[in-house]
């Protein structure tokens, strides 16, 4: 039970940085960003190779830099070159430029999964294993999550996206440097995703598909906390980080009487959608999305 | 040499007929539809389930365009009271939803490995059929474009709240369109699931969805004829990359299959940019002037 519990916990923090990082750009920037989690699949390659190198914090950190970096790149190369095009424009745009990356990405590091060399100590808590890195990923996930508010809330640029976020034609008015601050967006958000790439490299694989296989859990996620809400979607990912792992940790048969019987952890998503679907149907804004009129 | 060329005009043909799905779906309604593959899939999967259980196939042919349509207002339903960003949102997660189900269900059509060995349809029987059907549909989405519905769903796109504001109920016209977009799709899919003979989870996923809008966007959105040019256009574009010198063995197979997806991503980024109404331009409809 508390296995499963620490399984869930890891999943919800990696999920949450994904999500909350996706959810700063979809409040500032405006548009549901598919290339993202391509951000997630850059970050982790970046780290593995740097990891040849370099020890594996400055490797993550550099992972995470390269990401934000890039998702600066692609703001400035193409998304400002869009910022007159409807949502639909830019988000059909975002899909082009997340396949565009995979294809880069399988390019560059070919197509098969790889691990980091790590060492896998394990150590017990109350009879249940939980390994260094799974401790690793959820600290590395709170600290980057309280780093994040305090940088949001406290500091001069903190101040000027939720300026921009708020009122961007205001905040231009009254001298906030909106492009700048747009790209420090596009920055802090892909080193985000880019971190949380690292992690979950670090829990499971590398592969060209990490991020991919991420969009679904991340939109639920961020769609249940409503999108745009960065603190959301934290509740998001472990909501749908709980529900997705509840579910294949129930034994079915000895509920219904008659042979163990668990379902296969290829259900996690379809739970995760699940589970949006219903929470959507209810509330059609997410928990904490601001409900807007409708035609 | 002809016959490669024969192939890639039938998956040109294929690919022409999702993609005219689509642009009724979003060129012309504004539907921001990411998971056009739900509906060819499902089109796929009639054929698929047909096989896999020994039926007469004419069954799947049959069932395909009306499991369209069902999946259409499978899709509007829940959908309803969405706005725009959550709507597309939503279709993705339905279309993963989906192959997922298709995925860990071997019972269904044979889970993750799919179904093989369907009875291929040669491309020199299957181009005249896609040519007729293609046909139809761009005379009956002509038809819809010049019509008083296809005045609502313009509206629908350009003004939902004018929509409202005049009486019209969104949900009715979206419906409409969803159904007859899905009917149309599974068609497509019917036809790609004779033209390769596997139906399979990795045969529609998003990568493919994301193949037919590039094809919709270069083409000209809210045009049939673009349609039929996008499809033709990016296919010419893969087809021409398999002549590129392989650089003394540089180039593998793998390599071929990437260059498609970058020239994907590429093609739709730079239209965007460059030029955003596409190939063909949207026409405007001319009606007889009122007294």
């Amino acid at each position: 039970m508390l296995s499963r519990a620490i399984i869930a916990a890891v999943f919800a923090c990696e999920l949450a940085l994904v999500a909350l990082s996706f959810n700063l750009g979809y409040r500032v920037i405006g548009f549901a960003n598919f290339a993202h989690v391509e951000f997630v699949t850059v970050g982790a390659f970046i780290a593995l190779t740097a990891a040849d190198y370099l020890p594996l914090p400055a490797a993550a950190l550099t992972g995470a830099v390269v990401a934000g970096l890039l998702a600066v790149v692609l703001n400035v190369s193409i998304f400002q070159k869009l910022r007159e095009a409807s949502v639909g424009t830019k988000m059909i745009a975002s899909a082009g430029v997340a396949v565009g990356l995979r294809g880069v990405v399988q390019f560059v590091w070919g197509v098969d999964p790889r691990r980091f060399a790590q060492p896998t100590r394990l150590f017990a808590i109350d009879g249940a294993q939980m390994s260094l890195i799974q401790s690793v990923v959820i600290v590395t996930a709170i600290v980057s999550v309280v780093v994040f508010s305090l940088l949001l809330k406290f500091t001069r640029i903190g101040r000027n996206v939720r300026a921009v976020a708020d009122n961007l034609t205001l905040a231009e008015a009254r001298g906030v440097p909106t492009g700048q601050v747009l790209n420090q967006v596009w920055f802090i958000s892909g080193a985000m995703a880019g971190l949380a790439g690292v992690l979950v490299g670090l829990d499971t694989f590398v592969r060209p598909e990490l991020g991919i296989s991420l969009l679904v859990p991340m939109f639920a996620a961020a769609i249940v906390g409503g999108a745009g809400s960065p603190f959301g979607a934290i509740l998001g990912a472990a909501l749908v980080s709980t529900a997705s792992t509840a579910v294949v940790s129930i034994d079915f048969g000895e509920i219904f009487g008659g042979n163990s019987f668990y379902l296969g952890s290829e259900y996690k998503s379809i739970v995760a959608f699940s589970v949006l679907i219903m929470i959507l149907a209810i509330r059609p804004s997410g928990f904490f999305g601001e409900q807007r009129g409708r035609a | 040499m002809t016959g490669v060329l024969v192939e890639a005009l039938t998956l040109a043909a294929i690919y022409a007929v999702l993609t005219l799905s689509l642009n009724l779906q979003y060129g012309l309604t504004g539907l921001l539809n990411f998971g056009v593959s739900f509906f060819f899939a499902v089109g796929g999967y009639a054929v698929g389930v047909v096989h896999f259980h020994h039926w007469s196939p004419w069954i799947g042919i049959v069932a395909a365009p009306v499991a369209g349509a069902i999946a259409g207002i499978l899709l509007a339903i829940p959908t309803k009271r969405l706005d725009d960003h959550y709507w597309a949102l939503m279709t993705l997660g339905v279309a993963a939803l989906f192959l997922a189900i298709m995925n860990n269900n071997p019972r269904i059509a044979g889970g993750d490995l799919g179904t093989y060995g369907i009875l291929r349809i040669e491309p020199a029987r299957l181009l005249p059929i896609l040519a007729g059907v293609i046909a139809v549909v761009v005379v009956a989405f002509e038809r819809i474009r010049r019509s008083q519905f296809g005045r609502v769903i313009r509206v629908a796109r350009e003004d939902p709240i004018l929509l409202a504001a005049i009486g019209r109920d969104l949900f009715r016209f979206r419906l409409s369109v969803l159904m007859i977009g899905g009917a149309v799709a599974a068609v497509g899919g019917v036809a790609l699931a004779y033209w390769l003979t596997i139906v399979a989870p990795p045969v529609f996923s998003l990568d493919q969805t994301v193949i037919v809008w590039a094809m919709m966007i270069v083409g000209g959105r809210g045009n049939n004829y673009g349609s039929l040019v996008g499809a033709l256009l990016l296919e010419a574009i893969f087809i021409g990359t398999r002549f590129l010198p392989d650089f003394g063995g540089l180039l593998t197979g793998t390599d071929y299959a990437l260059l498609r997806i970058l020239i994907v991503g590429a093609s739709l980024v730079l239209v965007l940019m460059v030029r955003r109404e596409g190939v063909v331009r949207e026409s405007k409809v001319r009606y007889a002037p009122l007294d």
